[in-house]
């Protein structure tokens, strides 16, 4: 064979060599087990939700809870369409030092509603509560200076005096949620046409709001006031981003303060005040939902959350906790005619931070 | 001179007169003349005396006239007379018994002499060993000398007929007979010489001729092949086996045919010895029953001709003393067959193929039936249904789920070979082949195709949703040779194999080869826990391209 065709031979073989697609295996990573998974038993039958799962749809944030503010993470199972999810109202500080603070205690009790009873008062000045009609939840403007307040939340009020006209003023009362730690409850005072307010916490950020109008973003508040019934709202910040409202109701006659409305809760009904932070489990079944806070039977019941996790979540913007959880619970539902018995259910779960 | 005369007057029947002589005598009267010859006889010059030829001296007409001059000469004797003759005499004396032998001795011509002659010529050193390599250069030789004499004759011939055709020659030339016949002669000794047909004797290719030579028969090559030898002159040959022979014998070689004219024990031995030899070879093809060979003796015997003597001697005739033959073979062997899938389909039905040159070397004395070597080449092999399916899910923290996938199809894998083989002639063309191999895997020819989901594609989908495939990023690689996962790079198999020789170059073979290993990772290639060894059956072919004896 020539030097020529060696030379052939060879040239053709690097071309082919070269030539060839040569692309190895791609290294597809290690799968691992489901990171959130929730497994007990639902009335003695099996109750599980993996994510292994192809039809298990993930959802988790933050959502309203009658008014208060909670984070949420559910599981979906769409072929069943049973879902599970667990709310945990948010802490009056959701924030401390930069730190989501989520869970208050190793052990929380759950949320349960409980009903309660306010009368207005006005100090007995003009008879004032005889002129004053309440909406009731049909709508319907009712006299009245006593509310029922059947849950616990942010309750939005209509009233209406009708010695002084048609006017609505609209204010706001929380029930179950009393202030500990952020306290946005104010004094009023005044003299002649000037109203004054002062908070009863400073070293916070105030926002003072007379009928809905920023007034003033100072600790205190000193200002002309034209005869009338106003609504004041005050609103406090601390530096985490933290804030508190309160409301109230004041009414100037003949350029003085004429009374500030106070309300005080009835004897009726004794509730849990500080309900932040507590869970509530809702399992939807049936195409209904029961939930925990539904339940009065929870109330020697917790949950008990452990290995919390806070994942920053950043490229999508949607930071997360992740946590052990364990429980047992009754569940109900809305109406009360039926209700569910979740039983050791436990796993790692995730709630919602933003 | 009288007897000269005597012999003259018969011939010419003329009657003796005293006339005559009184004439001749006058004319021989001649007084100067004879002073002459006094003069010069009595002279001091000295005559030697000259080494007489015995030949020719009864015809010579001086002897009378010699006598006469040595009589009246004077020659002194010499003693070198006496021993140049004695130093002659072994030679005169000898050459004088040849002459009175072969007029006289009629010899008879026994196989011994050979042994005897090629004893001598052995001490002398002019016997040479037949080997192959000197049959194949003369054949060369011979080629190139039968193109030359050939493309020489015809084009005389050519041109001739030429000049007739243009000049209007009037060819009344006919060789002569003689001429005609060695050219025949010639021509047909070209057929024999190059013919490949075993049913000629031909010592050179099938045998040495050694002093056990038994026979030797007439018009075969015995004479030592070297680049010297003019094989072509046969006719030289045929003369001197003529002087071998006894002269009752005649060989005469015509139109490839070969009369032989028996006519002595000799002949009828040799032949016999000839049709033995047949017998033991494993051709049948000649001398159908002992019945022919028996009656064409007899027709040797009847001075009949013998055509076409067909001795096949394919296998060489066991004799004592008979050299080693080592014959060495490079050959090219490539085929093709089906073999059984490893993958989904298991039939037997899948295309093999392959391709390698292989060394084999021919046993010797009682091993000449064995042929042993070693090889090396390539298979290639067509597969279906192997096919790798992999999916892996990434939980994440965030609860998102990044799914990743890679299919894998196996298309073609190409396999190097290195083995051994023993294969055994079971008779004439037909060949048993058993071998063990190491087959390494060199490439495999794939088909693939793979998504891989990570945080970069997870950023393509939208917030809130669910991790899912992207079509855009799913990649495919067709014909790819760069994955051989899976498969088992190394194996040990065996061969069974048959084999049919049509020449010395070509052979048709048939092979049945399995490994011992499962050539595939039943767990990568998500299959059943089966043993896919690899199992074929192909036909091909093998080429012998350089022989070594």
């Amino acid at each position: 064979m020539t030097n020529k065709t060696i030379g052939i031979w060879a040239l053709c073989t690097i071309v082919f060599l070269l030539g060839c697609k040569k692309e190895t295996l791609p290294d597809l990573g290690e799968s691992n087990a489901p990171i959130y998974h929730l497994k007990g038993s639902l009335n003695g039958d099996d109750f599980v939700f993996d994510m292994e799962k192809s039809d298990i749809s993930v959802n988790y944030g933050v959502e309203e809870i009658n008014g208060m503010t909670a984070h949420f993470g559910s599981m979906e199972a769409t072929n069943s369409g049973e879902k599970i999810k667990i709310s945990v109202l948010a802490n009056e500080k959701r924030v401390i030092n930069n730190n989501f603070n989520v869970f208050q205690d190793q052990n929380i009790p759950f949320l349960i509603h409980e009903k309660g009873r306010v009368q207005f008062d006005f100090g007995g000045i003009g008879n004032q509560n005889n002129y004053m009609y309440l909406q009731d939840k049909n709508g319907n403007f009712v006299k009245t200076d006593v509310l029922e307040i059947p849950q616990f939340g942010k309750i939005n009020i209509n009233a209406v005096f009708y010695d002084f006209g048609n006017n609505t003023f609209e204010f706001a009362i929380n029930h179950g949620f009393q202030q500990h730690l952020l306290l946005a409850e104010f004094q009023v005072s005044g003299e002649g046409d000037t109203l004054k307010l002062s908070p009863i916490q400073d070293n916070y950020i105030d926002e003072w709001y007379v009928d809905d109008i920023l007034v003033g973003t100072k600790a205190l508040y000193k200002g002309h006031i034209e005869d009338g019934i106003h609504v004041i709202k005050h609103i406090v910040m601390d530096k985490d981003g933290n804030s508190a409202e309160a409301y109230n109701l004041v009414r100037y006659k003949g350029g003085k303060n004429f009374w500030t409305m106070k309300m005080n809760y009835l004897p009726t009904y004794e509730f849990e005040p500080y309900n932040f932070g507590r869970p509530i489990v809702s399992v939807y079944k049936n195409n209904e939902w029961y939930s925990t806070d539904l339940s009065t039977s929870n109330k020697t019941n917790s949950m008990s959350v452990t290995k919390i996790n806070v994942i920053p979540n950043e490229i999508e913007n949607k930071p997360l906790v992740g946590f052990d959880l364990e429980f047992s619970a009754y569940l109900a539902n809305a109406n009360a005619t039926d209700s569910i018995f979740v039983e050791n259910m436990e796993g790692r779960f995730y709630l919602g931070l933003k | 001179m009288d007897e000269s005369f005597k012999r003259l007057e018969k011939e010419f029947q003329v009657s003796y007169h005293k006339s005559f002589w009184d004439e001749a005598k006058i004319a021989l009267e001649n007084d100067a003349l004879d002073n002459a010859f006094r003069s010069a006889a009595t002279s001091s010059t000295k005559i030697t005396v000259p080494n007489w030829d015995n030949q020719g001296l009864e015809e010579a007409f001086m002897d009378e006239a010699f006598r006469d001059a040595a009589q009246a000469s004077e020659t002194k004797y010499q003693a070198s007379f006496w021993n140049d003759f004695e130093n002659q005499r072994e030679e005169l004396e000898e050459k004088d018994a040849f002459q009175t032998a072969a007029q006289q001795i009629k010899a008879t011509y026994n196989p011994i002499f050979w042994e005897n002659a090629n004893t001598e010529l052995e001490k002398e050193g002019l016997h040479y060993e037949y080997q192959s390599a000197y049959w194949n250069e003369a054949k060369e030789l011979l080629d190139k000398s039968d193109r030359r004499r050939f493309i020489g004759r015809w084009s005389a011939v050519a041109i001739a007929l030429l000049l007739i055709s243009l000049g209007g020659f009037n060819f009344d030339g006919v060789e002569s007979n003689q001429n005609h016949v060695r050219y025949e002669r010639e021509a047909s000794l070209d057929q024999r010489l190059k013919s490949k047909n075993d049913n000629f004797f031909n010592i050179a290719e099938n045998h040495q001729p050694t002093r056990n030579q038994k026979f030797d028969l007439v018009g075969s090559v015995k004479t030592p092949i070297n680049k010297d030898v003019e094989l072509q002159d046969e006719a030289n040959n045929n003369e001197i086996s003529a002087d071998v022979f006894d002269q009752n014998k005649q060989a005469v070689l015509s139109h490839g045919e070969t009369n032989i004219v028996a006519e002595n024990h000799y002949q009828e031995e040799q032949l016999k010895f000839a049709k033995d030899a047949s017998l033991k070879a494993l051709d049948k093809r000649t001398l159908n029953n002992k019945r022919d060979s028996r009656s064409r003796i007899s027709h040797l015997q009847q001075n009949e001709r013998i055509q076409n003597y067909e001795y096949s001697l394919l296998t060489p005739i066991e004799l004592k003393n008979r050299p080693k033959l080592n014959v060495q073979n490079l050959s090219v062997i490539a085929g093709f067959g089906f073999g059984r899938g490893y993958g989904i389909n298991q039939n037997f039905n899948l295309p093999r193929a392959y391709l390698g040159v292989d060394y084999s070397r021919k046993g010797s004395n009682k091993f000449n039936r064995f042929e042993f070597g070693g090889g090396l080449g390539v298979k290639g092999l067509k597969e279906d249904g192997i096919v790798h399916e992999k999916r892996t899910v990434r939980y994440m923290e965030n609860t998102n789920a990044l799914t990743s996938w890679r299919k894998l199809k196996i298309n073609d894998l190409i396999y190097g070979n290195l083995n051994l083989f023993l294969s055994f002639n079971i008779r004439s063309k037909h060949w048993t082949t058993v071998g063990v191999g190491l087959e390494k895997l060199l490439a495999v020819r794939s088909n693939m195709a793979y998504f891989i989901n990570d945080t970069k594609t997870k950023n393509k989908v939208e917030a809130n949703a669910i991790a899912s495939d992207d079509l855009t990023d799913i990649k495919t690689v067709n014909n790819n040779w760069g994955v051989q996962e899976g498969i088992r790079r190394n194996d040990l198999n065996f061969t069974i194999g048959y084999e049919y020789r049509l020449n010395y170059k070509f052979s048709l073979q048939t092979k049945f080869n399995f490994g011992l290993f499962d050539r595939t990772d039943d767990d990568f290639y998500n299959q059943d826990q089966t043993f896919n060894n690899e199992m074929n059956a192909t036909v091909g072919i093998r080429y012998r391209f350089f022989t070594k004896i």
